[in-house]
This record gives structure tokens, C-alpha cells and sequence, in this order.
């Protein structure tokens, strides 16, 4: 399946004034493509974007070649949000089912692979999860069914060293078959994964590159992940000027 | 293949949303309760019992908690690599209908076998399901369960009001001498008793009762097409 996702010139305005792009951007299958960005500089807005779930005011979003709808999009990006917010009074088990029948999955398989992950019965509400808990159920759904197209929005964040590790694991895994876009602060995780790294600043995409053009832009001496840091310093200071 | 068949997805919604209601202890009890008082009722006295109970669950099931989900963003775990918007607002309307009228059966079906209701009068008040259930997926994008089943009761003291003084009072003329128009706009806008508010309007007749599903299948059009089309944007993200 080509699951090539290319933003073309999306835009997206709130009404307090904030403005999100034009932004193009590309993820290819077997590409991880990092997303940073200073809070409020718009990574949520463009995962949601590319996800489905808001529609671009202006420009448009293709998903192998022809232009997708947002039903399209829903249907083959899975988004793993940094904050899940579970429909109230479903267990993290009825939301495994909905979405393994959806997929047309084995739910019996899921679910184990699901309780090993988590630790903890599946049956549980996911109040009664720790906040890393949850973003590893919010993760694993995400990963349900291979999609073709997969975006993490802070992946790792609220998870012990350990499970950050398994994150960032799996998440290489699934890059080398999926496009995968990965929005983190994190600068070691997303050194240690990432292909392609995209800086986003008050809406607009302002350093887009690999590892090696960031360290290379960053300057002598300085290696990853402090090249990101001294990356996005800069590029902070840019803006300031 | 991702979605499979619009009924098998229907039915995957349908179980997970009775799942969340029966977790909700004041619900079960309340349907439970009505449910067996009913048929108790009937049992004792083959007359309706309180059918007027079961358009209320319609309501209010049907409306659920859509616009809490939107407020708290829990839709995008939903119809991100699941069932679409408008399979959700069918699949509530759905189990909305069935959960009330399993009420409008408990309440009614003795009365009806015994002859006392006739058929045509049990078929108006489930016309009157529909069209609560057609309601409350119309308003759930804003409302909560509770406000829409608070539209509901306010609608039927309005229409009980307009009936009784109300059309008189405005109009100068009792509302069987309106025009066939007006008659038929507050017979299916007003709420229930739907035979009752019929006969005071004029001679029930299936054209009105029918017309009560009809807007209740309309309003489930409208919101089908609304949540097909509608972004799921919850706050102003950066």
C-alpha cells in the first residue's frame, strides 16, 4: 500500500489568533519524521491535521497520490494523542474491541499482547491507570492493525526509562514499514529514531532536515542530541530577532 | 478491510455504547425499575400504564454524552481507525429507539393484547420514540442527555398548554378550527401523549402519527450528515 502523506499548504486558524502554517510536509513509509517545536508552535494542530479530525482552511492533505478526505484519513492515520481522552465509562479492553473489530483483528491476540504491555487486565477503566499507563493503551491502539501511516504526539512522555526505551523500540520497528511522525521535546529519544527532523515555530515550518544537516547546521564540535538543542536555540532566537 | 459492513459497524457501536450504559448504576436501575413496574401494572390492570415513561429514555439515550465527548476530545479515540461519526449518531439512535421501547412494551403490550390500546395507538407512541430518539441525535452535537431530555418535557408542557388554552388564547379560535398545517405542526413538535394531543387537535389520523416518524427519521438524516461532515475540534490547540 502507498501510504505516502503530504501536507500541501495546509493552514489552520483559531479564533484567538493563532495560525498554523501554510506548512508542506511529507512522510514516506520507512521514514520517522520528528516534529519539534516550542509549546504552542502548532505540533498538535498538525497532527490533527493530518489525522483527520480538523480540516485544513486552506490547502489539502494526500494520502497516496489523491487528495484525502478527512473520513479517508481517520481511516488509515491512526493518531496516538499525548493526552488521551477515553470515552467515559469504557474500559481500555471495550475500546480494544471496537477498534480490533473495526480492523478486522484477532481481539483475543491484542488483548494479550495489550495486558502484557500494560501490566495490568485490560478490563480496567482507564481511570484506574497511571498517566504513563494510559499513553501506553493510547499507543498500543494506535499500533492496532499496522496502519500505513502513524502519528505519536509525545510519546514517551509520564514513562519510566524502561518503557521509553520499548517506546522508542517500537516505534523504529513500526517506522520501517509505516510513515511515522513523532512529536517530542525529547531530544534524545528523537535523535536515537528519527530520520528526518522538523522544526516548527509559531506555526510555520522553519528547519527541515536529517540528523546529520542538524548537527552540520548546529556547528563544529557540537554532536546529537545537543545539535537539536543548539538547533532550536537558535532558531527561537531567530524568531526573537 | 478497515470499517467492514455498515451494519456489522452499527452493531460494534451499539455494544460498546450498552456496555458505558450499563455501567451507570442510577440508569439500569431506572430503566429496571420502570420496566417492571409496567409490566406489574399490566399484569394487575390490562389499561396503559405510564407509556409516557419510555420517550423520556429515547431522549435522552439518543442525545448521550456526544457533546461531552466533543468537550473532552474523547471522539478522536473513537473515528480514528474506527467506526465514522455518522455510524455513532446511527448506532445511538438505534439502541435510543430498542432501550425505549422495551419500556413502551412493558408498559403497553398487555393493553394492547387485551384490545384495550388498539395497534394504530401503540404504533403512535412508538411514531413518538422515533421521533424523540431523531431529537435527541439532532441535539446531541450540543446538548447532554439530561438538557435534551429537559427540551423534551418543556416541548410537552408547551404542547399540553397550546392545546388546552394556549391556541385559544393567541388566536382567538380553539386549535381544532386551525388550518390542517398549523394542527400538524403542533401535533409533531408538541411531546406526548401523541394520541391525546392528536384528539384535541381533531381526528387522529395515521397521516399525523406517521408524520411524527417521518420528522424523528429526517432529524436522524440531518445529524448522520452533520457528523460526516463535522471537524472534531475540541479547544484551541497550538
Amino acid at each position: 500500500m502507498s501510504a505516502t502523506l503530504r501536507a500541501a499548504g495546509i493552514t489552520y486558524s483559531y479564533t484567538k489568533g493563532f495560525r498554523l502554517g501554510p506548512v508542506d510536509l511529507s512522510l514516506a513509509p520507512g521514514r520517522i519524521v520528528a516534529l519539534l517545536g516550542s509549546n504552542g508552535a502548532g505540533k498538535t494542530t498538525l497532527m490533527r491535521l493530518l489525522a483527520g479530525l480538523l480540516p485544513p482552511q486552506q490547502g489539502e492533505v494526500h494520502l497516496g497520490g489523491g487528495v484525502a478526505s478527512l473520513q479517508q484519513l481517520r481511516q488509515e492515520v491512526a493518531l496516538a494523542p499525548t493526552e488521551p481522552a477515553f470515552p467515559a465509562r469504557a474500559t481500555v479492553l471495550d475500546l480494544l474491541r471496537l477498534r480490533c473489530r473495526h480492523l478486522g483483528i484477532d481481539e483475543k491476540d491484542a488483548a494479550k499482547q495489550l495486558e502484557a504491555a500494560l501490566g495490568r487486565p485490560p478490563s480496567l477503566l482507564p481511570a484506574r491507570l497511571s498517566r504513563g499507563q494510559r499513553l501506553q493503551v493510547a499507543l498500543n491502539l494506535a499500533f492496532l492493525g499496522d496502519p500505513p501511516v502513524l502519528l505519536a504526539d509525545e510519546p514517551w512522555s509520564g514513562l519510566d526509562p524502561l518503557a521509553q526505551d520499548e517506546v522508542v523500540r517500537l516505534l523504529a520497528e513500526r517506522g520501517r514499514k509505516a510513515a511515522v511522525l513523532i512529536s517530542s521535546h525529547d531530544l534524545g529519544n528523537l535523535a536515537e529514531v528519527a530520520h528526518e527532523f522538523v522544526f516548527l515555530h509559531h506555526g510555520t515550518v522553519r528547519f527541515r532536515g536529517s540528523l546529520e544537516e542538524a548537527v552540520a547546521a548546529a556547528g563544529p564540535g557540537v554532536h546529537a542530541p545537543a545539535a537539536l538543542k543548539t538547533l532550536f536555540r537558535r532558531t527561537l532566537a531567530e524568531q526573537e530577532q | 478491510m478497515a470499517g467492514g459492513g455498515l451494519r456489522e459497524g452499527a452493531v460494534s457501536c451499539v455494544l460498546f455504547d450498552l456496555r458505558r450504559w450499563l455501567r451507570q448504576p442510577a440508569f439500569v436501575a431506572t430503566w429496571s425499575v420502570l420496566v417492571l413496574l409496567g409490566g406489574v401494572m399490566s399484569w394487575l390492570n390490562p389499561e396503559p400504564a405510564m407509556p409516557f415513561f419510555a420517550p423520556l429514555f429515547a431522549v435522552f439515550m439518543a442525545a448521550g454524552d456526544t457533546a461531552e465527548g466533543w468537550r473532552r476530545g474523547s471522539w478522536d479515540f473513537l473515528v480514528s481507525r474506527g467506526p465514522s461519526l455518522a455510524r455513532w449518531v446511527i448506532a445511538r439512535f438505534g439502541l435510543a429507539v430498542t432501550a425505549s421501547a422495551a419500556v413502551l412494551a412493558a408498559h403497553l403490550g398487555a393493553s394492547v393484547a387485551s384490545g384495550a390500546t388498539s395497534p394504530g395507538q401503540a404504533l403512535a407512541w412508538v411514531s413518538t420514540l422515533v421521533y424523540w430518539a431523531g431529537v435527541g441525535v439532532a441535539v446531541s452535537f450540543w446538548l447532554s442527555g439530561a438538557a435534551a431530555l429537559t427540551l423534551a418535557v418543556l416541548a410537552t408542557v408547551l404542547g399540553v398548554w397550546w392545546v388546552v388554552s394556549g391556541c385559544l388564547w393567541l388566536t382567538g379560535l380553539p386549535p381544532q378550527e386551525l388550518p390542517w398545517l398549523s394542527k400538524g405542526i403542533v401535533a409533531v413538535l408538541a411531546g406526548w401523549p401523541v394520541g391525546e394531543l392528536s384528539s384535541r387537535l381533531g381526528p387522529t389520523s395515521w397521516g399525523w402519527e406517521a408524520m411524527r416518524a417521518l420528522a424523528g427519521l429526517a432529524l436522524l438524516a440531518l445529524a448522520s450528515r452533520h457528523a460526516a461532515r463535522r471537524p472534531l475540534l475540541t479547544r484551541e490547540a497550538g
